[in-house]
């Protein structure tokens, strides 16, 4: 034992005084002084700190943090010898544990415990498995953006700080499922609300926000984010993080396991239950859409902006479930089977078989436009018949019985509304394939009920089935509440910018488009086209619309390439290389124009040399490629490339176990091996 | 001796159809009455019309019980004499009728004429005519294969083999068949005999339901295994543990045809595992008591509870659609056969594939040829051939073409070419081609490749073309407008994909002036004639025109393209040799390790390799970690 004194008081065998601080970095924490021997083990010396200071707390989380070194004393059987620890070491006696800020792809903040001590890969694995995310090697944390000096003072909105730090799971076991939501949520109100922002998408955004955030200008800009992934192989402490830094929670890597729900079974039941997973990779490529991070076409937004309300409806509604999903298709089918073999055995009532043969039909005075070339003309007033999935229309009822002016089938056609309630215009737009070409014919309805009952008919005729369809009468449902909620959206629905939750109501488009679309259309302009896409994604249930989304997004030519700005050996400019799961490409910084692309399946080998900032790859026949890293540090990149082949090399059957020592083997060596 | 009969048989089954060709109206008309009058006991307040084809689906709209049929181009071929492949037209009209055969009275007119096939057959086999292989081997339209010659009497076992199946069953059976290609020597022998005898009985007992089962089982054997067959015969000659087969085979007295029959049935009893549920109950039922052994009460009982089941079963069959069909051959002949609106064109190729034992490729392909428009299409394999079909207007001259394509699934045997958006062609490792598939179509979304570049545009309406730089993005094909850059924000859509589809364009040097003969044409597949809402886009060169079109086909079909392909691999090699698919490039190449090592090191050194820095064992052991951990990078 350590301090063993002569009677006069001197030391008769090696041992020094140690001095250790209590608690986190604070130069004036305080300090407890131990006699220790260079042999003294780690888990000994622990010990005697917990004596000395003796007080009555859980010490379990505490271990000993070498500041000049940067490194935890974390195996307690290892001597002060073996980690060279002198009399001069500044140590602090603190928890490993420590709160930090969690900015959430969903744009919320969240406080919570997260390790300081073990290597981040194990501690994004923790706070994922916290947050019942699954796949956790897909995410990463980077340190928040410095905020800007601003001139004016500019009073920041009061936001919700979602609260996890108390919550503790229990190591090794996968957490329970209680009242739909994972056992550790249902504690308290307060977590079960955290659960419900975690496992929501969120309202949109307000539009004038949306136009304040920074968006990135050019392709350098979008470097920017990238050199703030902090590093997987070193903890939060040895990367200068604090206790209460903000710090965000991203997915890094763009190649998402597992993601359709619908691929695998028997996994459904539990993520259903579990749909933190798939809310936050949405909401991730909600705002990575909206801030322009990534660019996409006209077209292309009006479908993201259509799904985002669809989604928010479904959201608001709190309709999570899935809907029934049986094909009315099939049901029609099978009962008309059965009533015939009902029929053939002589005994069936013949009204079930009337009723069942009877095409319901839709017969109206309607104004009818079709658009030519050279014509003045414009709506005109016909009777028009409505029958199985052909519509024929007639000068007047009376003429009904002869041949109509024209007769057209509407399966296959295109259907789009032309609506605007506050201008009581309720068109219905057709677009007709027959062998001599498209034709085109715009019905005008005269109020909400009858386009409702038409537009239905319509919808139901261009997929091929009719009204005597079982989907007819929710369809004439799901059309006016539609109608209805343009209504309560306030007469020119978007005019004026209204705050997050008032858009719930109606449809404010400027809040669902990137700010580059509001400044080139009008709100008016906007709306009936996200209405006109919305169409086609209606009857998605609120999971697979936010998989559409995804998948929409994943489909975009930019999608999922991570910009660092680098120096090609022996090119004299900065250059643009973007990561992908499945490439790199060589970018021109100015233009944007892709001049080379490189994919990891002809990957040889790739070498950092840490001292020269420098990385080199080699691929197949003998092709190398060296640059040196300028916007980011050559780590991230080699994270990057060692992550993306880590990532490759997951397999379903392997489950959602994680072989951590190949991803730091790829990833890691910074410290050589 | 082999040689002999093969020619006998042949001899006989000639002069039968020639003979059925000339009263084929006649039998025509009198099967289409038959049908009618069937229906009409079916469902007898509803009025049926046996024979329509109406261009627009509501006409087609009857009621719902009603028997819907109608045939393609089939008066037109008449008329104009062609060589329509009556045989194959009268072995699906046997099946009908046959379905409908066990609800009315005896269709006697049908078993006059199974009869009169089926009696040549034995007679001829015994006669010696030799070398009269011709005639109807031109007309037949196989693709002949050296080893594979083209039998008449295929066409009569056809015949036997429709006329007893339905044509769902049909259906069924052949995809069963691709899957257990194999069926045992003994099995196949004793069918192949029995086909003869069977029919005969059948003629003899009046009982036609017998011969749905022995004839199905019939089926399998003559198909797959023509040319083994003589040889087979050879060997029950050698006194092969059945004697009733030699005897019949010597002697050719009624009595020893009943005999054959009786045996052959016994040996169809247990082997059924590849039949429908359906049918081998139904074997079951029948084959317990060999029907000319019941008595007569049994039968009267057996046949009324058989009728009721088997009423309902037709009736769910009438509600689908079916259409005839005249299908074009690469060698100008046609083939006419009937399909079902149920049947995907798959099906339908695996059907042709079958009937004119052209060896199972992945090239087959059915090709619409729209000739008013001069474009043609390949049918992708999970579209609906029927629904297809229901777009060509009554008087079309449109065609369809069962031939081999390479472009048809191209795209997956040399990905590099399309996927990656290069300039030229290359080669590439099949482990690599694999990869790059996965990657494609195996993720959560499909990745659409980046195709881009300036295409011609043909102007509405007039002869002449524009340049313009088009880029294909999943959500539709846009172009650069002028004086823009080439940023996402900027594009503008030119169309989008849901409700067009991609033809290649067939000399349109001529027909429209354009640059090259390398054209794609995008249109709502009911267009039929000239139109504006037709798209004319023309390529410089023909690997353009490929990545195009190939790529409009993934951003349109996704990975449903990829399972397409899987699909038809999987039929070529289940009938392949085993020995061939081992060396089939698909399956092979995954072992090998694929990981790139990562490597860092703290000298100064920048570009060392890997023996230099860290001891050799490092990578090699990261190389089996990597390889047990992965197949699929």
């Amino acid at each position: 034992m350590a301090g063993m004194k002569t009677a006069s008081g001197d030391y008769i065998d090696s041992s020094w005084e140690l001095r250790v601080f209590v608690g986190e970095e604070d130069p004036e924490a305080e300090s407890v002084t131990l006699r220790v021997t260079g042999e003294s083990h780690i888990g000994g010396v622990l010990l005697k700190i917990v004596e000395q200071i003796n007080r009555k707390q859980d010490w379990s989380d505490h271990a000993i943090w070498w500041e000049q070194k940067r490194q935890w004393l974390l195996q307690t059987h290892w001597t002060l010898d073996k980690y060279g620890i002198l009399a001069d070491a500044r140590l602090f006696f603190g928890p490993q544990h420590r709160p930090v800020i969690l900015r959430l792809p969903n744009r919320r903040a969240l406080r919570l415990r997260a390790s300081f001590s073990q290597p981040l890969f194990q501690a994004v694995a923790a706070i994922c498995r916290l947050l019942s995310i699954r796949h956790p090697e897909e995410l990463s944390l980077l340190r928040a953006p410095e905020k800007k000096e601003k001139k004016k003072k500019e009073k920041e909105p009061e936001e919700e700080l979602y609260d996890l730090s108390k919550v503790v799971l229990a190591g090794g076991v996968a957490p329970a499922v209680f009242r739909g939501m994972p056992a550790h949520f249902s504690d308290s109100a307060q977590t079960e609300a955290c659960y419900h922002m975690l496992s929501r998408p969120q309202p949109p955004p307000d539009p004038l926000l949306l136009q304040r955030l920074p968006r990135p200008s050019s392709l350098s800009d979008k470097t920017q984010l990238h050199s703030r992934w902090l590093d997987s192989s070193r903890c939060l402490m040895q990367q200068g993080i604090k206790a209460g830094d903000v710090l965000w929670l991203r997915f890094k890597y763009y190649s998402f396991f597992d993601l359709d729900p619908k691929s695998k079974t028997p996994k459904k039941k539990k993520k259903k239950k579990n749909p933190v997973r798939l809310t936050q990779l949405y909401e991730q490529a909600r705002w990575d859409l909206l801030l322009e991070e990534i660019d996409c076409t006209e077209e292309e937004m009006m479908v993201f902006a259509a799904l985002q309300y669809h989604i928010n409806k479904l959201s608001q509604s709190g309709e999570v479930g899935e809907p029934a999903g049986t094909d009315p298709g099939l049901d029609d089918l099978d009962a008309a089977l059965s009533n015939l073999e009902v029929k053939l055995e002589g005994s069936a009532p013949t009204d079930v078989l009337d009723s069942l043969t009877t095409i319901p039909e839709l017969k109206d005075y309607l104004r009818i436009f079709r658009p030519r070339k050279l014509t003045l003309k414009g709506y005109r007033q016909h009777w028009v018949v409505f029958k199985e999935t052909t519509l024929s229309y007639y000068k007047s009822q009376d003429e009904a019985p002869g041949d109509p002016i024209q007769q057209l089938n509407l399966k296959g056609c295109e259907v789009v509304p032309d609506v605007n309630v506050s201008g009581q215009k309720f068109c219905i737009k057709l677009l007709v394939p027959s062998p001599e070409g498209m034709s085109e014919i715009y019905l005008r309805c005269q109020d909400e009920q009858q386009y409702a009952r038409w537009m239905a008919g319509c919808r139901l005729a261009s997929k091929g089935r009719t009204m005597a369809d079982s989907s007819y009468a929710s369809e004439v449902q799901a059309i006016l509440a539609f109608l209805s909620l343009q209504r309560t959206g306030g007469g020119g629905p978007g005019n004026h910018p209204q705050g997050p939750d008032a858009s719930a109501e109606g449809l404010n488009p400027y809040g669902l488009v990137a700010p580059r679309f509001q400044r080139k259309f009008k709100a008016k302009q906007l709306t009936p086209r996200i209405l006109e896409a919305h169409q086609n994604v209606a009857q998605l249930s609120l999971a697979e619309a936010q998989l559409r989304f995804i998948q929409a997004w994943q489909s975009l030519p930019d999608f999922g390439i991570s910009y660092v700005m680098v120096r090609f050996k022996g090119s004299r400019k900065d250059e643009i290389l973007g990561i992908a799961n499945n490439r790199l490409i060589r970018i021109d910084l100015a233009v944007g124009d892709v001049v080379k692309t490189w994919r990891f399946s002809n990957m040889r080998q790739w070498n950092v040399n840490w001292d020269i900032r420098q990385v080199a790859i080699e691929f197949d026949e003998h092709i190398n490629v060296a640059f040196s890293c300028v916007s980011a540090s050559c780590r991230i990149v080699h994270e990057y490339i060692g992550g993306y082949i880590f990532l490759s090399t997951r397999e379903r059957a392997r489950g959602e176990e994680l072989d951590e020592d190949l991803f730091l083997q790829l990833t890691g060596g910074h410290e050589a091996f | 001796m082999e040689q002999l009969s093969d020619e006998e048989i042949d001899h006989g089954a000639e002069e039968d159809s020639d003979k059925e060709d000339q009263d084929l109206d006649k039998m025509f008309g009198a099967w289409l009455g038959e049908l009618d009058k069937l229906t009409q006991s079916l469902d007898s307040d509803k009025p049926m019309e046996p024979v329509k084809r109406s261009p627009l689906r509501q006409e087609t709209n009857m009621a719902n019980f009603s028997y819907r049929f109608s045939i393609y181009n089939l008066n037109e071929a008449l008329n104009q004499g062609e060589t329509v492949d009556l045989d194959a037209l009268m072995a699906d009209l046997c099946s009908i009728e046959q379905e409908l055969s066990s609800i009315g009275s005896g269709n006697s007119k049908r078993q006059i004429t199974e009869t009169k096939a089926t009696q040549k057959l034995p007679v001829s086999r015994h006669t010696s005519k030799p070398g009269t292989l011709k005639g109807l081997s031109s007309s037949s339209n196989r693709i002949a294969k050296p080893s594979h010659a083209s039998y008449s009497l295929d066409d009569v076992t056809a015949q036997l083999e429709q006329a007893s199946l339905s044509m769902d069953e049909a259906a069924q059976q052949s995809v069963l068949e691709d899957t257990k290609p194999l069926v045992t020597n003994q099995h196949r022998r004793t069918a192949s005999a029995g086909t003869v005898s069977d029919a005969e009985v059948r003629s003899i007992s009046n009982s036609s339901r017998s011969s749905i089962t022995s004839a199905a089982s019939s089926m399998d054997s003559l198909d797959i295994d023509k040319v083994t067959r003589p040889q087979e015969l050879d060997l029950t000659h050698q006194g092969q543990p059945i004697p009733e087969h030699a005897i019949s085979l010597r002697c050719s007295s009624k009595q020893a045809k009943h005999h054959i029959d009786f045996t052959e049935e016994q040996a169809e009893l247990t082997p059924h595992s590849y039949l429908d549920r359906e049918t081998s109950l139904l074997l079951r039922n029948i084959a317990g008591k060999p029907s000319h052994l019941l008595t007569k009460e049994e039968q009267a009982a057996k046949l009324k509870a058989e009728k009721i089941r088997v009423a309902l079963e037709k009736i769910k069959e009438a509600q689908v659609k079916k259409l005839v069909i005249r299908v074009h051959m690469s060698d100008d002949s046609s083939k006419t056969m009937m399909v079902d609106e149920r049947q995907t064109v798959r099906q339908v190729l695996d059907n042709l594939m079958d009937k004119s034992h052209c060896g199972y490729s992945l090239d087959w392909s059915l090709v619409e040829t729209v000739s008013e428009l001069q474009m043609e299409r390949i049918f992708e394999d999970h579209e609906n051939l029927v629904e297809n079909l229901l777009n060509w207007t009554r008087d079309s001259q449109n065609k369809l073409i069962f031939m081999e394509r390479i472009e048809k699934y191209a795209l997956f045997k040399n990905p590099q070419n399309y996927l990656l958006g290069k300039k030229e062609t290359a080669e590439m490792a099949d482990r690599n081609k694999e990869v790059l598939l996965e990657e494609c179509f195996c993720g959560s979304s499909v990745t659409v490749p980046e195709i881009e570049g300036v295409l011609w545009l043909k102007d509405d309406g007039k002869k002449s073309w524009k340049k313009r730089y088009f880029l294909l993005r999943a959500s539709g094909i846009y172009y650069v407008p002028k004086g823009k850059a080439k940023v996402s924000r900027d594009l503008v859509c030119f169309l989008q994909l849901d409700h067009v589809n991609v033809y290649y364009g067939q000399d349109y040097r001529n027909k429209y002036k354009a640059p090259t003969d390398y054209c794609l044409v995008l249109k709502h597949p009911q267009i039929q004639k000239k139109s504006q809402y037709i798209k004319y886009l023309c390529c410089d060169d023909v690997r353009t025109l490929h990545q195009w079109v190939n790529g409009i086909r993934i951003a349109k079909y996704g990975k449903q393209l990829y399972m397409n392909y899987q699909e038809a691999l999987k039929r070529t090699e289940s009938t392949c040799d085993w020995t061939s698919l081992s060396s089939s490039s698909i399956k092979s190449g995954s072992s090998s390790s694929s990981i790139p090592e990562s490597q860092s090191n703290h000298s100064n050194q920048s570009d060392s390799g890997v023996s230099d820095t860290q001891p050799a064992g490092f990578s090699e052991a990261q190389l089996e970690e990597s390889s047990k951990v992965t197949t699929s990078f």
